[in-house]
């Protein structure tokens, strides 16, 4: 094997433990030397490559899996239960499942607004402290969705993207407010009843979910932010297509 | 080669795929949209399609392929649906470890902005053959090419790498 052939093997498949790379880096010096330059590409090519990631993440999966295979109602929801009544009782209109169904929903719909927030909510958060979407891509990502907005409402978004949600794709927004930007999770297809209703996540922070006719919005926010106001808002702000009709 | 297979249960050999392939996965993920935060997405959605359709993987040799084929459909319904341009090529860069000097953080940052700037279809083979350590009929098997057709990819993408390497 020449320079020329050795060298455009290694632009190629340039495995160090090939004997026949080896081997031609024996022959020659030229050779050789092809063979130290590619090894050097290739370690910073493989370090830069290998970016950093965060500690944990998947121990974060294995604990999606978990909670998958769960039983929908969890301990922590439990534990806040007198929580959750009271802030039901005082700020919304008490809801009652009509059976053990939708029960087990609205348990799953509380389940992935929890996982997800504990999942990106926090860094979604702090992303948009740093960077915007444009109002065209938010609209365009909406409109993906079969979700319609308020033009009033939209305004106040900052920062959108796509996510997950127990029903196929929804909407991780970010809105500004006067006490701070609040994250509004729009799931097209899960259900929940219309009004708000809260839960206290794990850090504190508060969660409403406001029932729409075809999907429902979460707002989390912390408990001194008002999202409940917003949460009320936001049944007259956004609606959602008919999932049969998109 | 990793040994998944002899582990007893399902929940088990989910866990060893977890903890094998989530990094480099996420890694992928962001080499392929180019967002940090979507590649993250991309990884747990995938492997919540992959704890699904665990039964449907029989051979542990294809383990890594098989994710990141789940990975690439899971892109590909996302970019289906457009997403909004969140970050830049340096937030999607990140930030580099502590213990490298400012002039080693940089030369790396210039690589990852070269690297970075590819076209995604030189990018993307160079990206499973470097950091997923594929073999080239693998990389052709994930992508759906011919053999001749990844090799010249992952030559372009080198000769562009040294390219602008050089120019700098």
């Amino acid at each position: 094997m020449d320079e020329q052939v050795l060298t455009h093997h290694l632009m190629i498949d340039p495995d160090p433990k090939n004997p026949e790379l080896v081997e031609a880096a024996r022959s020659s010096k030229e050779c050789a030397d092809a063979l130290q330059d590619s090894q050097r590409f290739e370690k910073e090519l493989g370090e830069a490559l290998m970016l950093p990631v965060h500690p944990g993440r998947a121990e974060d999966v294995i604990a999606r899996r978990q909670a998958q295979q769960r039983a929908p109602a969890l301990p922590w929801m439990l534990a806040s239960a007198a929580a959750v009544l009271l802030a039901v009782g005082v700020a919304a209109v008490q809801f009652l499942p009509e059976n053990d169904s939708q029960a087990r929903d609205l348990d799953g719909v509380w389940l992935h607004v929890a996982e997800h927030w504990q999942h990106d909510g926090a860094r979604v958060l702090a992303a948009s402290q740093i960077m915007q979407s444009e109002g065209d891509d938010i609209e365009s990502l909406l409109a993906g969705l079969g979700v319609d907005i308020a033009p009033e409402l939209t305004a106040r978004v900052t920062l959108g993207k796509l996510c997950p949600t127990p029903d196929g794709n929804g909407a991780h927004l970010i809105l500004d407010s006067d006490d701070g930007p609040i994250t509004l999770i729009v799931m097209p297809g899960a259900r929940a009843p219309g009004p708000p209703t809260a839960q206290a996540l794990r850090d504190g922070q508060q969660a409403w979910l406001v029932g729409l006719d075809h999907g429902s919005v979460a707002v989390i926010a912390n408990p001194d932010q008002g999202a409940f106001d917003i949460a009320r808002q936001i049944r007259r702000q956004i609606s959602i297509d008919d999932p049969l009709l998109l | 080669m990793p040994v998944l297979f002899n582990r007893k249960s399902r929940k088990d050999r989910f866990d060893a795929l977890a903890r094998l392939y989530a990094d480099d996965l996420y890694r992928f993920g962001v080499w392929l949209c180019r967002d940090r935060t979507l590649a993250d997405d991309l990884v747990q959605e995938t492997f919540i399609r992959a704890w699904k359709g665990l039964d449907s993987l029989k051979d542990e040799s294809k383990a890594k392929s098989w994710l990141i084929t789940i990975l690439r459909r899971e892109y590909a319904r996302t970019f289906e649906r457009k997403v909004p341009p969140l970050v830049n090529i340096d937030d999607a860069i990140g930030l580099e470890q502590d213990d490298e000097s400012p002039d080693q953080q940089l030369e790396k940052a210039r690589f990852r902005e070269h690297i970075m700037r590819l076209e995604p279809k030189y990018r993307e083979p160079l990206v499973l053959q470097v950091l997923m350590g594929m073999a080239i009929s693998e990389i052709a098997e994930a992508l759906e090419l011919t053999e001749s057709a990844v090799m010249t990819r992952v030559f372009r993408a080198r000769a562009q790498l040294k390219q602008r390497a050089h120019r700098n």
